[in-house]
């Protein structure tokens, strides 16, 4: 599984722009979100084995303006409302892009310029992923010329 | 004692604090975008191996010589990119327009910025003692110009760890060395 702080009490709060707090809370496999822990935790815990479960509530909105974001056991994200959320989906799109943005990048496989790093921390992550490729060679440069880029690498620098 | 090299591998580990010396080529092989590269296993290497060392936090520590060697490539790749293959050589820009330098200035100062202001990079400086040693290994040990330099940097700095692409780079049994290459080309 992706989640490594399973059986311990993990809370994680944001809040953004949108004015959305969330706290977060390891439950076995089950992450519970919301204004409301307690609330959550009950109504939450029966969920499956190996399924990451999000629920997200907005300040402000019902308890039924919720809707789930979700691993299954291969780690492959899931998005699915419930039958019984009415959301709309300018909300969805508002916490998919706002908030749950930097916590689905850091559990999902990440890789970069085909380098799995996953492991790192956050802010390794925005590190490498900032600094390694970032020197476009453009569309001139293929891997038929990597002999030439070695042959400047290895110090012909005359000009 | 000696220069003793090994070759990039999956396993490979460093301990917390590895003071590491980076060759220019292994910066720029990280540097670069290999979107087009991607079958490119040396490449992808050195970005694996710069990873584990972002793991093991590893002390990543640069000299002005190879600021000065990054510098250069990266003009050379970014004005070909943009005057086509073979407008370097063919127009010799830092002879004959060096302000040609201040178009790639948002280039320059994002990949110089990054390494001065981030604290895994330490920068060691020359002295006279590098130079002096630098020279020995260029007469004594057979090394070229450059290398003896980088390796002089490295060693005086009390550095044990010298990652390189540089096929060429000499290993041997010298005597005041102790120095692990670590080598991610095939």
């Amino acid at each position: 599984m992706l989640f490594t702080f399973r059986k311990k009490t993990w809370k994680y709060r944001a809040e953004t722009s949108t004015a959305i707090t969330m706290t977060f809370i390891a439950l076995g496999d089950t992450i519970v979100v919301g204004e409301n822990p307690q609330y959550s935790r009950d109504r939450f815990k029966e969920s499956s084995p190996g399924v990451l479960t999000i629920c997200i509530e907005k300040k402000g909105q019902t308890v039924s303006d919720k809707f789930f974001y979700g691993q299954n056991i291969r780690g492959r994200p899931i998005f699915k409302e419930r039958d019984d959320i009415n959301l709309t989906s300018s909300i969805i799109d508002e916490i998919r892009k706002e908030n749950l943005r930097t916590y689905i990048e850091a559990k999902e496989k990440v890789v970069w310029q085909g380098v799995d790093i996953s492991d790192l921390s956050g802010e390794e992550k925005e590190f490498f992923m900032k600094f390694v490729g970032a020197l476009d060679v453009g569309e001139n440069f293929t891997k038929e010329d990597l002999h030439v880029l070695e042959e400047e690498l290895y110090g012909n620098f005359e000009d | 004692m000696g220069i003793s090299r090994i070759r990039y591998n999956d396993t490979l580990r460093f301990t917390k604090g590895t003071r590491v010396y980076l060759d220019t080529n292994f910066l720029l092989a990280i540097r670069i975008d290999d979107d087009k590269l991607m079958s490119s296993e040396k490449l992808t290497n050195a970005k694996k191996l710069f990873k584990k060392l972002l793991v093991s936090k590893a002390e990543l520590v640069l000299s002005p010589l190879v600021l000065d060697e990054s510098w250069y490539i990266h003009l050379k790749l970014l004005y070909e990119k943009d005057n086509g293959r073979g407008s370097w050589r063919r127009d010799r820009p830092l002879k004959n327009k060096p302000c040609f330098i201040s178009a790639y200035r948002k280039e320059l100062k994002e990949f110089t910025e990054s390494l001065f202001s981030d604290p895994r990079f330490e920068f060691v400086n020359v002295t006279q003692e590098v130079a002096e040693k630098a020279f020995l290994y260029m007469v004594e040990n057979c090394f070229g110009p450059r290398d003896s330099f980088h390796l002089a940097m490295a060693i005086q700095s009390g550095i044990n760890k010298f990652v390189t692409i540089d096929r060429d780079f000499k290993t041997g049994e010298e005597e005041d060395i102790d120095l692990t290459v670590i080598k991610y080309s095939s």
